[in-house]
């Protein structure tokens, strides 16, 4: 097991490095000037060349990635005329817009991130496992058939149409819910989880369909091995069998699968958080694509890369515990 | 499974009411699409003029007239804010929403094919290379790559390619795994080896003999990939980052229609209905191809059986 562990956070280490790579040579090759695009509109030609100095762009494109790279691990410092900005590990650079390392700027949005992810992971959880056993436990039956129309209407429904719609019930028609504004946890938390309240169920109506359809057909498979056969000719009821048996069998898909959904989520929402408004990672990097703020954008991409290839190898792994079938390749 | 088309698929095809329904909605809407210069003619209306006398600046330009000022003139109401006439926009719209979902497709799915016919047909390294890099592609959350790359694009660069060449790069993964998949189990059949003992190339090879044997496969995903790439432009668009004004898209329109919800709901609904009728039919027709187009899917027995090919290509985008 540790063997294999070990394996595996080696292989994602090898991906993100290989992923840096690419990301790093895609944008800072393309057409455009670094230089430019980080001095501004309002830049003459000196100033260009002093930023140009400092980004260290007259150096071969190798070189400058081993920078960037000795920045990731190490830090970095950057030299302006008058003085000496320091950008502490991990160091993705310098924003264009305002001289703040990128690190720090994801870190400061983090925790609405965070909140969005984790209460949206909670009902989608519920929703959507609770639905698959339910479709599951009626198979056949008419009940099946309406879980599965929704399931397929909720997957093909964008974020931002599901969450529009129900804005304009419960907020401007019904006025049940506050328009969403981001109140931190520490400060109210009953205005956190009320303000985040439809972000929350938007994510989860989109994502529940998901687990519906995972839980139903693993309920399904689990509920058609032996030992299943074997309680029921022992007349145990078939609620207990399906709820505590086949639901233990359904586990680790559902449970490998939200490993890999949550990392994602952690990349930042970008749909919902623009929607609602929310000052999260997934706003950020929309804000940063627009202002063509090159350094956040790298950062951004390659902190959602690093969360998934993580989370992936997180999603292995709690695979092979929960599933002693799997085989450790 | 075939060569040709099968017969017997396509009258199961017709037997679901659904894939019927289906089909008919999407023919209508493609109707409506090519149609849109010679219905807004009919109309009276286009697409980008301004009509700052009906709406109401005091209100800060809400449309006069109850819902969103439908009317005579305006079949469908005017937009908020600019007074353009939502019925031309609505369908222009639509032509630029199925165009970047078609073209987007047509590139997943040439990409993929190649790609999955070098890694099934080529050597160990490269298959191993290839599949590797195919993994990594799939497991990336692939809104937040088109949205990046779109940074780095000068600004003249007609939006629509952009959308179509951005989509259509980021995820062929999935056709690619499947042509692979097919692939490796083809190569070993009579008549593949029979081609190679004749001396043809890996070129002509995959052109002759596997080519037509990958048809069903491919088609049945790419019809299921269409309804994600409207969704995909949608969101882009919707964030600002696709077509932008006076272009319209269907997400493009939604993404103004944020900050008019309260004042003119109709200005949302009608722009997320045709969003929400256009993939639910293309994911009902797709689900219906597929079903017919699968030999173990002609009798129902086949539940509670974990087939990766039966959920959609890369569904959430958040």
């Amino acid at each position: 097991m540790t063997a294999y562990v070990l394996r595996r956070t080696g292989g994602a280490l090898l991906v993100l490095l290989l992923l840096s790579v690419t990301v790093y040579a895609l944008f800072y090759v393309a057409p455009g000037d670094p230089a430019k695009l980080a001095c501004g509109p309002r830049c003459n030609a000196e100033q260009i060349a002093q930023v140009r100095e400092q980004l260290r762009l007259g150096e071969p494109l190798p070189l400058q990635y081993l920078h960037f790279l000795q920045g990731l691990v190490a830090g970095r410092d950057y030299s302006t005329g008058t003085g000496v900005l320091h950008c502490p590990a991990p160091c993705f650079g310098l924003s264009y817009q305002n001289d703040q390392p990128v690190a720090q700027l994801l870190a400061s949005r983090l925790p609405v991130t965070a909140s969005l992810a984790v209460g949206a992971m909670v009902l989608w959880l519920l929703l959507g496992v609770g639905t698959g056993l339910l479709a599951a436990l009626r198979r056949g039956g008419a009940t099946e058939r309406v879980l599965t129309v929704l399931t397929l209407t909720g997957t093909a429904t964008p974020v931002f149409i599901t969450g529009l719609l129900l804005l304009m019930i419960f907020c401007a028609t019904l006025q049940w819910l506050p328009f969403p504004t981001y109140v931190p946890l520490t400060e109210d938390p009953e205005q956190w989880a009320w303000n985040l309240l439809l972000p929350w169920t938007t994510l989860a109506l989109l994502e529940s369909a998901k687990y519906a359809r995972l839980t139903r057909s693993a309920t399904l498979e689990t509920l058609a091995e032996d030992h299943i056969r074997t309680f029921r000719a022992y007349g145990l009821r078939e609620r207990r069998i399906v709820g505590r048996h086949a639901l233990r069998g359904a586990l680790p898909p559902v449970v490998a699968l939200n490993a890999v959904d949550l990392g994602t989520m952690f990349g930042g929402a970008m749909l919902t958080e623009s929607l609602f408004g929310l000052p999260g990672i997934g706003r950020l990097t929309v804000e940063s694509v627009r202002t063509v703020d090159l350094p956040v954008v790298v950062g951004a991409v390659l902190g959602v890369g690093a969360a998934v290839v993580l989370a992936g190898a997180v999603a292995d792994v709690l695979y092979a515990l929960a599933d002693r079938r799997v085989t450790l390749p | 499974m075939s060569d040709t088309p099968d017969t017997g698929a396509w009258r199961r095809l017709r037997a679901r009411p659904s894939a019927v329904v289906a089909a008919a909605v999407l023919a209508a809407l493609a109707l409506l699409a090519l149609g849109a210069p010679l219905l807004t003619a009919l109309e009276g209306q286009d697409p980008t003029t301004y009509h700052d006398q009906l709406v109401d600046s005091a209100r800060g330009g809400v449309p006069y007239g109850s819902f969103g000022g439908i009317g005579a003139d305006h079949w469908l109401g005017v937009e908020p804010g600019t007074g353009r006439d939502l019925f031309a926009r609505l369908l222009y719209g639509a032509r630029v929403s199925l165009s970047v979902a078609l073209g987007a497709t047509v590139v997943q799915v040439l990409l993929g094919v190649t790609i999955g016919l070098a890694a099934g047909l080529g050597g160990r390294l490269l298959d191993a290379v290839l599949s590797r890099f195919t993994d990594v592609l799939l497991a990336l959350p692939m809104l937040v790559f088109a949205v990046a790359l779109t940074a780095i694009v000068p600004a003249g660069f007609p939006r629509p390619l952009l959308l179509i060449l951005v989509i259509g790069l980021l995820s062929w993964g999935g056709t690619s795994r499947i042509v692979r998949a097919q692939t490796l189990s083809l190569r070993s059949r009579d008549h593949v080896a029979a081609a190679r003992l004749a001396g043809r190339t890996p070129v002509q090879i995959a052109r002759r003999e596997l080519l037509p044997a990958l048809a069903a496969p491919v088609l049945t995903y790419a019809a299921l990939l269409v309804p994600t790439n409207i969704v995909v432009e949608a969101s882009l668009s919707f964030l600002g980052i696709g077509v932008t004004p006076p272009t319209s898209s269907w997400g493009q329109l939604l993404s103004t229609a944020t900050t008019w919800f309260r004042a003119d709901p109709l200005y949302v609904l009608l722009p997320s209905g045709c969003l929400l009728v256009t993939v639910l039919a293309c994911t009902v027709l797709g689900d219906a191809v597929r079903t017919a187009l699968d030999p173990r899917e002609r009798s129902r027995l086949a539940v509670g059986t974990r087939r990766a090919a039966a959920r959609p290509p890369k569904g959430a985008t958040r």
